[in-house]
């Protein structure tokens, strides 16, 4: 097998590059233990079995950041036999310094000159013959678009790979300035003379080893002293302190202008450039798009338009593939069930299948996100998101880029979640993934709608209003404290990002990046809510076989209530039983409620007796709500209507869902109380800020893993009940 | 002077980075080294973060880090 990594900058059309080599067969997961996406494809070419990696895209190999650690372990430790570093050719001064880097580790390596076809537009002018020969490397140009570039890179990577197969180290000539390879060559000297570093030199090439330790390089130094004892060692130490001294710099920075100049050197007899530039259309765009006025504009119409295709868009197929199982493999598979244990059938149909439908739900809008997350992203958008934003996000702590899973949260959690996968580092990621469920999402809305409705009348929209902000307070506060703590705390306080060239992606490579995602959160976070959805099923279930009232559940409400007293609310067990249910979808309340308050198990789901309808008619007539779907999803999407989406359910909605008597049972639960009202407005306040959905919970694990699961479970937990017992009590004084 | 007291429009050529650390050393990766020539976009529309033009690259820097990158005109 021969194994290819891909190495190249940010938004130099690495992923689209290796979408054209692997196509279809390009599978998207995480590098072990870090929310950095691992792109992989295995494939065969030729008769030979080929292995593509999409290393992360990086500016530099430092110990620094996660993603340029992974790009340069997985390249020392597992040998790809040919690295691509992919290239934008049309700004090549600053590509190359990552070509400089890689070189330096001396493995088999090819550039791929991308963008190539942009490169002649500009009408620059590369003498590739000098060019290889300077830089010890050879050299395909490149543009995903034209698939005969795409070919002949694969074709010599391969020739490569096969020519270099026994060469342990490559030596190619970096062409530092002479006084810098000067003492280059006198510690390289001092090294091979030195015992301690003969297992080092097996390893690693004598000329990384001797800049690595040149450099000062934090991760390489840890290296030598925990894997091979080396610690001091003196010759360097001289050396580093008269460079420093020289050049009045430090050594990080000799080394990295050194490499600059080198480059400098080969561009200077290579490169023909015109009057033109690779950034005189994005100039031009930019004039508006980051205008003083047009700027702000165009930007809330962007986020408008975006949140209310991803919400209005998706919407119709969300409830087409919840009918599609309730009703169209629901009733196949409770026809199979016909005779079984009750028990059994109940776990088959409410519970796996219920299970699965609640997965399969979030499908259509896990599409719709990662379309306009990748578009967003390759459109060269995104990070003039984090431009226009920081200033604002920076206030309570975070960088830019965390306004969007800000904003989708008010949609729901679970896109939010996956969205801060457009932001840099793994602590800003996990804070504002942490801080999304606080972005009151629209589940929420038929509870508020329920509780306003019964307690509040008239007051019902401000009460509504008042948790959205309480919701974004609540969020501030918690940035706030979290920051402090190792696993929440940025190291990274600066917004230093490129605005890359705007690009219009091909729609193949965004319905690629889009396909991949789902079904990686089908298959990695599906698993994990099915498993609690079926254990919350149990508790619903047993053990009095389907009735609410004394279940597990129930009896969980009735045994805990009292620890909710302080809370307000927590003098009557149902809603304390509820919270259980909330974390299948937080709408769940109302039918929860609607059960246990007017003793009917069954009342949302009226029993109306369907009539009898074949196989074939039932196919008939999902294909053509699936039609009806994606016809309402067209309107939908055009309608931009945002405000919609914002609409708490009318009376009659919650009454649909809820039961006809459920607004009056919930009334006689606190009648003639006077402090009804304060219960309710803390009840609401809890299920605002309590443990998001076994969805969002799922994202969470398969986004952060297993400690963050926990950390969402503990701070929603303790969050929530000390915001309630807080507001209760205070309020009672006052009232 | 530093780079925050560019006018809108204007380059100018690096002279130092100062303040050692993470952010300078990412500010070489983009590009940002001693002797290149740089030139200021514009202000975000809030005012801060800043855009710069510098070695092909456009990027946006906030005005706190910009005021430890040293210039001459």
């Amino acid at each position: 097998m021969i194994k290819i990594a891909f190495a190249g900058n940010p938004n130099v059309g690495k992923s689209a590059l290796i979408n054209a080599m692997a196509g279809s067969k390009l599978k998207v997961g995480n590098w072990p233990g870090v929310t950095v996406e691992k792109k992989e494809a295995f494939f065969r070419y030729k008769d030979q079995d080929i292995q593509l990696i999409d290393l992360p895209g990086v500016y530099s190999l430092s110990p620094y950041s996660m993603e340029e650690v992974i790009t340069r372990d997985y390249i020392l430790e597992e040998n790809p036999d040919v690295i691509i570093n992919v290239v934008d050719s049309t700004n090549l001064e600053r590509n190359l310094y990552l070509t400089f880097l890689l070189k330096e580790l001396g493995k088999p390596m090819i550039i791929a000159l991308n963008l190539y076809d942009e490169f002649q537009k500009l009408e620059y002018k590369l003498d590739k013959k000098e060019f290889k020969q300077f830089l010890g490397l050879d050299m395909v140009p490149t543009s995903a678009l034209k698939k005969d570039g795409v070919i002949k890179l694969l074709d010599r990577s391969i020739e490569i790979a096969k020519e270099k197969k026994d060469v342990k180290h490559i030596k190619y000539e970096i062409g530092f300035k002479k006084e810098l390879e000067e003492d280059i060559k006198i510690l390289k000297e001092s090294l091979e003379n030195d015992s301690r570093f003969s297992p080092v030199l097996k390893e690693f090439s004598v000329d990384y080893v001797a800049i690595k330790i040149l450099e000062s390089d934090e991760k390489f130094l840890k290296r030598l002293k925990n894997q091979f004892d080396i610690e001091k060692i003196e010759k360097a130490e001289i050396l580093i302190k008269n460079i420093e001294k020289e050049y009045d710099e430090d050594i990080e920075t000799v080394f990295a202008e050194a490499r600059y100049g080198a480059i400098k050197g080969v561009l200077a007899k290579t490169l023909t450039t015109s009057m033109k530039t690779r950034l005189d259309f994005t100039d031009k765009v930019d004039k508006i798009l980051l205008n003083r006025f047009f700027g702000p504009l165009t930007f809330m119409i962007i986020m408008m338009v975006v949140f209310s295709i991803i919400f209005n868009g998706s919407g119709p197929y969300i409830d087409w593939v919840d009918g599609f199982i309730a009703d169209f493999v629901g009733k196949y598979v409770a026809n199979i069930m016909v005779g079984t244990a009750p028990w059994l059938n109940s776990l088959v149909v409410d519970g796996i299948l219920g299970g699965v439908g609640g997965v399969l739900v979030f499908v259509p809008l896990m599409v719709f996100l990662y379309f306009f997350m990748a578009l967003l992203e390759e459109s060269g958008y995104m990070s003039r998101v984090a431009f226009l934003m920081d200033k604002i996000m920076r206030g309570i702590g975070l960088n830019g880029k965390a306004f969007l899973p800000m904003i989708l949260g008010f949609g729901c959690t679970v896109p939010a979640i996956y969205s801060t996968r457009t932001l840099d580092d793994l602590p800003s990621k996990r804070l504002t993934a942490l801080m999304t469920p606080l972005m009151s999402c629209g589940a929420r809305l038929p509870v508020y709608a329920l509780f306003t409705a019964a307690f509040f009348g008239k007051q019902a929209g401000l009460v509504i209003f008042s948790l959205y902000g309480l919701g974004m307070l609540a969020a501030v506060i918690l940035g706030f404290i979290l920051k402090r703590f190792h696993y929440f705390k940025s190291e990274d306080r600066s917004l230093l990002i490129e605005l890359p060239p705007y690009r219009i992606p091909t729609l193949k490579l965004i319905l690629g990046s889009t396909f991949r995602r789902t079904w990686s959160y089908i298959k990695k976070a599906g698993t994990i809510i099915l498993g609690i959805l079926v254990i919350l099923w149990g508790l619903m279930y047993f053990p009095n076989g389907g009735d609410v009232q004394n279940s597990y559940i129930g009896k969980f409400g009735k045994t805990f209530a009292v620890i909710f007293e302080p809370t307000g609310f927590g003098n009557r067990w149902e809603t304390v039983a509820a919270i259980p249910p909330s974390l299948v979808a937080k709408e769940v309340v109302v039918g929860f409620m609607g059960q246990v308050l007017q003793n009917d198990t069954d009342n949302n789901e009226a029993e109306e007796l369907a009539e009898e309808t074949s196989f074939s008619e039932d196919l008939v007539g999902q294909i053509s709500a699936f039609k009806d779907a994606t016809v309402d999803s067209f309107k939908g999407m055009i309608s931009m209507d945002v405000a919609g989406l914002f609409a708490a359910p009318s009376e009659e909605e919650v009454k649909e869902e809820g039961g006809e008597g459920v607004i009056t049972a919930l009334q006689n639960l606190w009648a003639d109380d006077p402090l009804a009202k304060l219960r309710a407005y803390s009840y609401l306040l809890f299920i605002l800020m309590v443990i998001p959905c076994v969805v969002a919970l799922g994202a969470f694990f398969q986004e952060f893993g297993l400690k963050m699961f926990g950390i969402v479970l503990l701070t929603y937990t303790v969050v929530p009940y000390f915001v309630s017992v807080i507001f209760f009590q205070i309020g009672k004084l006052f009232y | 002077m530093n780079l925050t007291e560019l006018k809108r429009g204007e380059d100018a050529t690096i002279v130092k980075i100062g303040k050692v650390g993470e952010l300078k050393r990412r500010l070489i990766d983009l590009g940002v080294t001693a002797g290149e020539k740089i030139v200021f976009k514009r202000d975000a529309p809030l005012g801060d973060p800043q855009q710069y033009y510098i070695k092909g690259t456009s990027i946006a820097v906030r005005k706190e880090d910009a005021k430890n990158i040293e210039i001459k005109k």
